[in-house]
């Protein structure tokens, strides 16, 4: 084993224990912290057939962003739809037989990676040009659009133009999946564009990019409206 | 409340760890590196018997000398330029497409965009 793949195997177990272990965390905090209060944004769902509606409106359609600010939905959508697309992508280098259903979206040539980047751009120069949205601006969500531009860099540059032998990157992968690590291939854009998603995923839990778990226990969007039928009663509340 | 919370935590375990427990569950792959198989044409006298372009080359970016051979061809007309990358002088080597092409296609996941039945033009040369 050369000592690029043993660094690398290294370095990729540590990110990914620190992506899981403090996902995970994070998910254990948000969901044991007590919500005293019911505080549904009105107007809601009066039982929990509803609620599930309307977080599958919030998460997969950005109801409340659609409805506030439309130049940014459309970016945000964009951005996120291409993400979704690109990991589903990536996934046939993670199991063994490709599904049938993933080789068929994959099938598609759509050029999403473009996408993803354009509208990663799109939502970076919206914080600049917008006035309020660039005093809100922190310096953590350039970073983060910077850090996912590059990313999108380096998986473009791979695909299209400076291309690297995919078998050999499946081999890697699947290696590591397996805990049987393989060698890594070394073609420079691969290894940059694969550093990047370590650091990335060793950041994750400690970002904003939480809200993909987080937007799940938003209590203003999971809550029933149910405040004058039931008594809400939160259980540290309870006299012993 | 609490069951709530495990149940939350457990959907995002399974989730996040989704690649290693289906491939926990599948087993070996490692072994299963796919093992493309040539039949070499024999090289006209003073010809070097090899590929058009270096191996490790071919491997990364035969799809893209192919795509840029097609559109040369068959919409700027240079065939005579890019005669050496038709699909025709492939398949002298590379005669069966399910030993051959769909060996390592198969295992990455992605569809050759050259046979008839994903759109593209050419008839595979042996039965799929």
């Amino acid at each position: 084993m050369s000592g690029l793949t043993l660094l690398y195997t290294l370095f990729a177990y540590v990110a990914i224990a620190v992506f899981l272990v403090g996902f995970l965390a994070r998910i254990w905090k948000y969901a044991t912290t007590p919500s005293p209060l019911k505080i549904p944004l009105t107007p809601a769902p009066v039982n929990s057939v509803g609620v599930v509606y309307r977080m599958v409106q919030e998460v997969g359609f950005f109801k409340s962003l659609f409805y506030s600010n439309r130049i940014i939905w459309i970016g945000g959508y964009l951005m996120h739809i291409a993400l979704l697309i690109t990991i589903v992508k990536h996934l046939r280098f993670f199991f063994k037989t490709t599904p049938a259903a993933l080789a068929w979206i994959t099938s598609f040539e759509i050029y999403v990676g473009f996408i993803f980047f354009g509208a990663l751009a799109f939502l970076f120069l919206m914080r600049l040009v917008i006035d309020r949205t660039y005093y809100l601006s922190l310096m953590q969500d350039y970073v983060l659009l910077i850090f996912l531009m590059l990313i999108a860099a380096t998986g473009i540059l791979t695909k299209y133009y400076v291309r690297t032998d995919i078998i050999k990157v499946k081999q890697f992968v699947m290696g590591l999946v397996q805990f049987r690590p393989e060698a890594i291939p070394g073609d420079p854009i691969f290894i940059i564009h694969f550093t990047l998603v370590l650091l990335l995923l060793i950041y994750f839990p400690f970002s904003k990019l939480m809200h993909s778990g987080g937007i799940f226990f938003s209590p203003t969007r999971n809550q029933v409206d149910d405040a004058r039928e039931v008594r809400h009663v939160t259980p540290w509340a309870v006299k012993g | 409340m609490k069951m709530k919370a495990i149940t939350a935590f457990l959907v995002f375990l399974v989730i996040l760890t989704l690649p290693f427990l289906v491939s926990a569950v599948n087993g070996d792959i490692l072994s299963q590196a796919p093992q493309p198989k040539l039949e070499k044409a024999k090289a006209p006298a003073g010809v070097e018997n090899k590929c058009v372009e270096e191996v490790p080359y071919m491997r990364a970016n035969h799809m893209n000398i192919l795509k840029t051979a097609r559109v040369q061809v068959v919409r700027n007309g240079l065939r005579e330029k890019y005669k050496k990358y038709s699909l025709e002088n492939c398949f002298t080597c590379h005669r069966n497409r399910a030993e051959f092409c769909d060996k390592c296609h198969s295992y990455a996941g992605v569809e050759p965009g050259c046979f008839g039945d994903r759109g593209g033009c050419h008839y595979a040369n042996t039965k799929k």
